[in-house]
């Protein structure tokens, strides 16, 4: 909508002496984490259970986590959220606050996509793995991912889909696929016993601080006007003015 | 100004309830957020004058859906927010550390797109270390018609007690205010608001979105006294309105008369008879309401006192009845931050608490609240 010349969002290069901090956010599931990292290092990191107020409880939250690392918010060099897929509502208000705090702070922010996530916490190096995120109404967020040196690349998706479409993505892998992501993944595709499967069934935020750190250092940080939510899910009213059924994935917004 | 300490003797400070505003009431910078339905607003206020006064509208993204998608609202408010910000601190040449106070809307509104301004502006806030207000919508538009002139200015030093009429797509509310931040709701809608009576009557006599406008527009040159249409409850003895006995009405008239629509004349009239027949209830109830009270002022503001006919016929009324007529600017009357911001500082001014870091949203706050 508008055009904007993006401000400066230095980041303090590696090697000058000075250590990156990032604050993550972590809402897009039904779990509330917030992480605080200097380099590689975790200093905080809090985990909310589910809970009614648990959005509203972002702030305090992340207000907690600075105290007990006794810094103030202006020493943060990055900011880093869960840019989804997963809960709408969770998505956007991390990402507000986020893009509330970055933008006042004149700080680079760095959206990660929740199933990344996954992959760097639950993949060894060389394998490959299909991430799972339950996207409710019958379906599931779903990404292959693959580890190597390090890093977690891409290597199809991520897209909304019926479980079964899985057996797909499995038969036309080359190697071995494991299952990883929400508890979800040990109830679907019962007739194929053999697929390992790796839960993931508490988020974390400080997955997302330190895939967000790698990003700061190759220089790919975006600021607040850039940054965008991965909802793959489009919009009820969209899907039905589509009129291609839900069960397809929608253009990333 | 520096940013507020976020540590004194090692407490955050930034969730502590009840935050004194009044020292910052002197050459306070107000940043405001309003998202309660399909408009992104921002504006810079400080000290009564507007800065600055922002709004991303969203029509064209809801009409082809026929009226507002509140996810698809509340995914353009979280894209719209930062850029907005950006252009109006730029256009009131002010930066972030200048700024002593954040506002918000709190309610009423749809909730997604009230939570992503409510959050945006609330991490703004505790990133500063500023104080911050959550502020009702309907409040807000109570002193709508106070903001005037270019560059826009609140002139609360002339404000007198009056009888306010907020009339838009999602309210009807009639309002004494008997002093700055002091107010008492004398009646509102039981069922449709007046501008969404405007947007379903507009959309039964096939007029594209935003109907209430094309109607208004239709209206011109019709005849309102060609077809009658209930006035729901003008005789009543309370403050209250009902606009969906109109609505109906309008569908059975255009059932047992389907020729009407083929007749571009005889569509004009229908169009200003029902535009007719709304405009005499708001008006005949505002300057009795105003009577009633004893106050020599009314003022109106919401989308529907954008509305021409309105103006006219309250100005007329008014003016019949010895009172006073204020109508909001045109801006000001719709969705806007300008307003937001205004009423936060004279919340602040009048040393009223800020609002928790941790509040809430409050998609169905009252004004009585």
């Amino acid at each position: 909508m508008f055009e904007l010349s993006a401000r400066p969002t230095a980041v303090k290069s590696p090697g000058n002496g000075t250590a990156l901090i990032v604050l993550a956010v972590h809402s897009s599931t039904p779990y509330l984490a917030v992480a605080l990292t200097e380099d590689r290092r975790i200093l905080v990191e809090k985990v909310l259970s589910p809970g009614r107020r648990h959005l509203e409880n972002l702030a305090p939250t992340i207000a907690e986590v600075m105290d007990r690392a006794c810094m103030s918010l202006d020493c943060v060099d990055c900011f880093a959220v869960a840019k989804g897929p997963g809960s709408f509502s969770g998505i956007r208000v991390g990402m507000a606050v986020v893009k509330g705090m970055a933008f006042a702070l004149c700080k680079p922010v760095v959206g990660i996509s929740s199933l990344e996530m996954i992959a760097w916490q639950s993949l060894e190096e060389g394998r490959q793995g299909i991430c799972v995120i339950d996207a409710k109404r019958g379906d599931i967020y779903a990404a292959i991912y693959r580890k190597e040196g390090g890093r977690v690349l891409l290597a199809e998706g991520p897209m909304l889909i019926p479980p079964g479409s899985l057996n797909r993505l499995i038969d036309h892998a080359c190697g071995d696929l494991k299952l990883c992501g929400d508890p979800i993944v040990n109830d679907i595709l019962e007739r194929r016993p053999h697929v390992l499967r790796i839960p993931v069934p508490i988020p974390s935020a400080a997955a997302c601080a330190l895939l967000a750190l790698e990003r700061c250092l190759r220089g790919e940080a975006e600021n607040p006007h850039t940054l965008v939510p991965l909802y793959i899910r489009r919009s009820d009213a969209e899907e039905k003015k589509a009129g291609e059924g839900r069960r397809k994935a929608g253009p990333r917004r | 100004m520096k940013p507020a300490r976020l540590y004194v003797d090692g407490q955050v400070q930034f969730y502590k309830t009840n935050q004194d505003c009044s020292q910052l009431a002197e050459s306070m910078t107000v940043l405001a957020i309003e998202t309660s339905c399909d408009e992104t607003g921002v504006a810079v206020v400080r000290n009564g004058d507007v800065l600055s006064n922002l709004i991303a509208s969203q029509i064209q993204t809801h009409a082809q859906y026929g009226g507002v998608v509140p996810e698809l609202a509340t995914r353009e408010h979280l894209r719209n927010l930062p850029s907005l910000t950006r252009l109006a601190l730029d256009s009131a040449n002010v930066q972030p550390a200048d700024l002593g106070l954040i506002a918000a809307t709190r309610g009423p509104g749809l909730p997604g797109a009230l939570l992503v301004g409510l959050k945006f502006a609330q991490g703004f806030a505790y990133a500063l270390g500023l104080p911050f207000i959550g502020v009702n919508h309907h409040e807000a538009h109570l002193y709508s018609a106070w903001v005037r002139g270019k560059p826009a200015r609140a002139g609360f030093e002339s404000f007198r007690p009056n009888v306010s009429l907020i009339v838009s797509g999602g309210h009807t509310l009639l309002v004494h205010v008997k002093a700055l931040l002091d107010h008492r709701v004398l009646g509102e809608t039981v069922d449709d608001a007046a501008g969404e009576c405007f947007d379903k009557t507009a959309r039964l006599i096939g007029l594209s979105y935003p109907g209430g406008p094309q109607l208004e527009r239709m209206a011109k040159g019709g005849n309102p006294t060609a077809y009658h249409f209930p006035r729901p409850m003008l005789e009543d003895d309370t403050f209250d309105f009902s606009f969906s006995g109109l609505k109906t009405a309008v569908a059975y008239f255009l059932r047992d008369h389907p020729d009407v629509l083929d007749d571009p004349e005889k569509r004009r009239d229908l169009c200003a008879s029902v535009q007719a027949a709304i405009v005499d209830v708001l008006t005949s109830k505002t300057v009795r309401a105003a009577k009633r009270v004893g106050v020599d002022t009314v003022t109106i503001s919401g989308g529907v006192a954008c509305n021409l006919s309105l103006r006219q016929a309250l100005t007329t009324a008014c003016q019949q009845a010895g009172l006073t007529l204020r109508v909001a600017d045109p801006v000001f009357c719709t969705d806007n931050a300008a307003m937001v911001g205004l009423l936060a500082e004279l919340k602040a001014a009048h040393g009223l608490p800020s609002t928790d870091l941790d509040a809430e949203i409050e998609p169905s706050l009252c004004l009585g609240d």
